[in-house]
């Protein structure tokens, strides 16, 4: 087991090196000229022009960019963004937006699995039947849907005609609080369309995995054991099917931990709620290479490390892998 | 599982190195001039619809003269890069104009022939650059009103571009609101200061809503680059000039313009007395010099620093009203430049640097103390940033509002949603076409109609064949149907210009006298035939002039040192591409080997 940890635990730190390596010169490769963008002044005169290139170290060779970039990330800085004239990146990521996108990821991705989980073991037990028939079309809709369209829908007929979400933010503007509590529930109020919108997108994923997978381990020979000892249909189905059938799902979320992290930009857009996915794009189109590099480079400590978390669990999950 | 790792690793270092070699292909030449036909591609901004939409409606004018344009939509970062590098032969898209016609100067000068100095067309003509050399040095502006004229002309004559027209700005406003100021560019814009002091409700109501999609990128005047960190500024801090709704200057802080002297290089403002900051203390002449020192010294790069670092010679301050600058050279817009740059308090900022660390006003608070109608409040990321109401003001009794609210909402759907149910009262920016009708028709609000300042051009690169040609360049003014353009480009939402000054956009600078293209396609087919630009062929496409009569020349010094320079760029190129291609080769057999060994 030791030596199973001490293996796995430098795959993922080489892993890492090159992510971080590669992550640097992917952005170099872009053609493009960051103050042009950033800028957005035609006025703005060549002498004004280099001073910025200038602020921005663009002047350095590649080479010396590189050693600044490795430098400061050992030391935990992450630069400072282009278009927010300076600001660091790490108090742009770690905030308000790393705030709002894991409370309403986190929140939509767990209702939407729990969801999946148990419907998908309960469809795929009544195989065939009216409920099955009608829960694959619900989620094969739901999965299909472009997700900004549903959003948008759910503002005009909840947020505009019916006036009970509004159309945006996370809070209400200007609003005092006497509490945290009254904080809260103006917070969750918000989050209604958004959370809404991404759970609905999320369920026919989790449902349609759940399903197939729970009706794979009905062909097992062990599920004909657990018949002919006599177990009664819910002990094996919750017992011995889901149990194995959730395996796959964990090695599943040691993915979706990058949402969990990147947002959904769709929704966050939609909703102007404030959060990661939409800083990506805004710097992407800002060609605001900091934040991008930064984002880049969290998102796969965080990959990484929760794969490395999976390897483990299934370690102890599946009595089979041992190395 | 352990089987995999060679392969994988392999794959990991192709895509490694591929990236690392594939650094200089990104700044390969995209454009090779054509030889035989007239045949060109076109660079639109991929994300601007009226850019890709205007383009398809010119490509399938021009093919009716026998010109085959295919549209290439293409990214910033691509395009930018090509225009400074003259690589390219035709493109269109919007520049933008300011609130004096100095473009005409970025876009023309020979100087401003370099990469990212603004004369994207590579024009250069020595009596152009001979007027607006006279024309800068010109203060007083009647004269430099003629020389203005004279210089449309000639540009008309020339035709380094094609106008093609400027978008239109529409705003919509609740009902009740009152007392904005319609002008160039728009009711709310970072070119019109008295709309936020003079807005009113005649419901009663103190607080203005604004759906906005930025984040605020700066509160400081000495980094605000763009027009949503100069509005900040604009209502944050304060000016001793500003412009009326002719876009003509007008005192703000100071009692009247500022005089100059007989040689234009002396400039003397006289401020108004008990001008405060919002800490109380006085502002004086002291601040106002100590801003232009600062801007030098410090080189910042916020308002007009650009013009200032340029022209700024010395100043003092004679008394606590009087100002006096002292300019390296006349210039025609020194009151605009100086007037219209955002003043800074020398008792905060003396001890600040210029910091491009630490500007916004969450990290550094006393960035946001300024001397505008409007004192900084708070800003909740995300969500919006509040002002309220200087009742230190010099202008008595202004702003009539309280409090005034950036609120963030980033979709222009969710935007009208929120100005139609009242959650906001009018939204920052134009409101976007697809929206204009929906908007006019809602008895709530009022959609208030003006120029904008973003003028969509059709840009030749005049130094590539043949839009070296004048005639080719003349025969395509000619060919253009712009209301068709501006009905297809921009659903009708433009107003098409025909010169470089357009006369919508700046009354006074406008020659109304000057050559135009009227929309003619049997004259452009006439000079492309007379110039020798036929279709020998006939499938549609003219010919280019025969190659007979290009002239060989013997290079100069500087041009076979070019000629080198080129060839070894284009030597290291070719070699990233076999090593790249050796690279997958290499992979791809040793993948192959694997699969049959295992087998």
């Amino acid at each position: 087991m030791r030596d199973y940890l001490i293996k796995r635990g430098v795959s993922a730190l080489v892993t890492l090196a090159l992510a971080i390596i590669l992550t640097f010169f992917l952005f170099r490769i872009m053609p493009g000229d960051p103050t042009r963008t950033v800028v957005g002044d035609f006025r703005v005169t060549p002498e004004v022009r280099q001073m910025l290139i200038h602020q921005f170290g663009l002047d350095q060779p590649i080479w010396v960019q590189f050693v600044l970039y490795i430098q400061n990330l050992l030391t935990g800085n992450l630069g400072v963004s282009f278009q927010y004239r300076g600001t660091p990146v790490t108090s742009i990521i770690f905030g308000r937006r790393l705030f709002n996108t894991f409370i309403l990821m986190g929140s939509s991705i767990g209702v939407a699995l729990v969801i999946g989980i148990i419907v998908g073991t309960v469809a795929a037990w009544k195989r065939e039947s009216k409920f099955d028939i009608l829960t694959v079309i619900f989620s094969l809709v739901t999965y299909s849907m472009p997700v900004f369209w549903l959003g948008m829908l759910i503002i005009l007929v909840f947020g505009y005609y019916l006036n009970s979400i509004p159309i945006a933010g996370t809070i209400t503007v200007g609003m005092t609080y006497s509490n945290v509590f009254e904080y809260a529930a103006d917070y969750l109020h918000h989050m209604t369309g958004p959370f809404v919108t991404l759970t609905l997108s999320f369920i026919g994923f989790y449902f349609l995995i759940m399903r197939d997978s729970i009706l794979d381990v009905f062909t097992e020979d062990y599920m004909l054991t657990a018949k002919a000892k006599g177990l009664s249909d819910r002990k094996i189905l919750f017992r011995h099917a889901m149990r194995n059938a959730t395996l796959p799902m964990v090695s599943l979320m040691a993915v979706e931990v990058t949402y969990l992290f990147g947002g959904a930009t769709m929704t966050e857009t939609v909703f102007s709620w404030y959060g990661i996915g939409r800083l990506i794009y805004e710097a992407v189109v800002m060609a605001d290479f900091p934040v991008l590099q930064g984002i880049f480079v969290i998102m796969s400590v965080l990959v990484i490390s929760a794969n490395f978390c999976a390897d483990i669990a299934y370690a102890f999950l599946d009595p089979r892998i041992r190395y | 599982m352990k089987n995999k790792t060679p392969i994988g690793a392999a794959l990991f270092a192709f895509l490694l190195l591929s990236t690392i070699l594939a650094i200089p292909l990104g700044h390969a030449a995209w454009y090779t001039p054509p030889t035989e036909e007239m045949k060109f591609p076109m660079m639109v901004l991929g994300w601007d619809d009226w850019s890709v939409h205007s383009g398809e409606a010119l490509a399938e004018q021009l093919k009716k003269v026998g010109i085959a344009v295919e549209v290439v939509p293409t990214d910033d970062s691509a395009m930018y890069p090509r225009l400074a590098d003259k690589d390219y032969g035709i493109e269109e898209m919007s520049y933008g104009f300011t609130a004096y016609p100095s473009h005409m100067f970025y876009r023309f000068h020979s100087s401003m022939d370099c990469p990212y100095c603004g004369n994207d067309a590579g024009f250069r003509n020595a009596a152009v650059d001979a007027t607006i050399d006279e024309m800068l040095k010109t203060t007083d502006k009647e004269k430099a009103r003629q020389l203005m004229f004279q210089l449309d002309q000639m540009l008309a004559e020339n035709v380094p571009y094609v106008p093609l027209f400027l978008a239109d700005e529409y705003h919509a406003f609740r009902k009740e609101w009152t007392g904005y100021t319609v002008m160039p560019a728009g009711p709310l814009s970072y070119l019109n200061w008295l709309t936020m002091p003079n807005i009113y409700s005649t419901a009663g109501k103190k607080q203005f809503v604004i759906a906005f999609n930025n984040e605020p990128e700066t509160f400081s005047p000495m980094t605000a680059t763009t027009g949503r960190s100069l509005f900040y500024s604009m209502n944050l801090y304060d000016t001793m000039l500003a412009y009326d709704e002719n876009l003509q200057l007008i005192p703000w802080m100071a009692t009247g313009l500022p005089e100059f002297s007989a040689d234009g290089k002396t400039m003397t403002f006289n401020l108004q007395p008990n001008l405060k900051w919002h800490d109380g203390k006085p502002l004086t002449a002291k601040d106002v010099i100590f801003t232009f020192n600062y801007i030098v010294n410090q080189s910042a790069t916020g308002g007009n620093a650009g013009e200032v670092i340029k022209y700024f010679d010395s100043g003092e301050a004679t008394d606590d009203l009087t100002a006096v600058i002292h300019l390296k050279e006349p210039y025609v817009w020194a009151a605009e430049a100086f007037g219209t740059q955002y003043i800074i308090p020398e008792h905060i900022w003396k001890d600040l640097k210029y910091d491009w660390e630490q500007p916004l006003v969450q990290s550094n608070p006393k960035v946001a103390v300024g001397s505008g109608p409007f004192k900084f409040d708070s800003w909740v990321p995300g969500e919006y940033v509040k002002l309220v109401k200087n009742p230190n003001w010099w202008m008595k009794g202004h702003p009539l509002i309280d409090t005034m609210i950036f609120r963030k909402i980033d979709t222009e759907s969710a935007r009208i949603l929120a100005i139609q149910k009242g959650e906001a009262d009018t939204e920052r920016y134009s409101v976007e076409p697809a929206f204009v009708a929906q908007a006019q028709s809602n008895p709530d609000l009022v959609v208030t109609h003006a120029v904008d300042q973003w003028d969509y051009l059709l840009v030749f690169n005049n130094k590539s064949p043949p839009f070296d040609d004048v005639w080719v360049r003349r025969a395509i003014a000619y060919a253009l149907d712009k209301n068709e353009i501006v009905k297809r480009g921009a659903l009708g939402y433009g107003t098409v210009t025909q010169d470089y000054v357009s006369g919508d956009f700046f009354p006074f600078w406008h020659n109304p006298n000057v050559v135009t293209y009227p929309y003619d396609p049997d004259k452009a087919n006439k000079i492309l035939d007379e110039q020798g630009y036929l279709d020998i062929d006939g499938d549609g496409i003219r010919e280019l002039k025969q190659a007979a009569t290009v002239t060989t020349t013997t290079p100069t010094a500087t041009e076979t040192t070019t000629t080198a320079v080129v060839a070894a760029a284009e030597m290291y190129q070719n070699l990233t591409y076999a090593v790249i291609a050796v690279i997958i080769i290499v992979t791809v057999l040793y993948l192959v080997y694997r699969r049959r060994k295992k087998a």
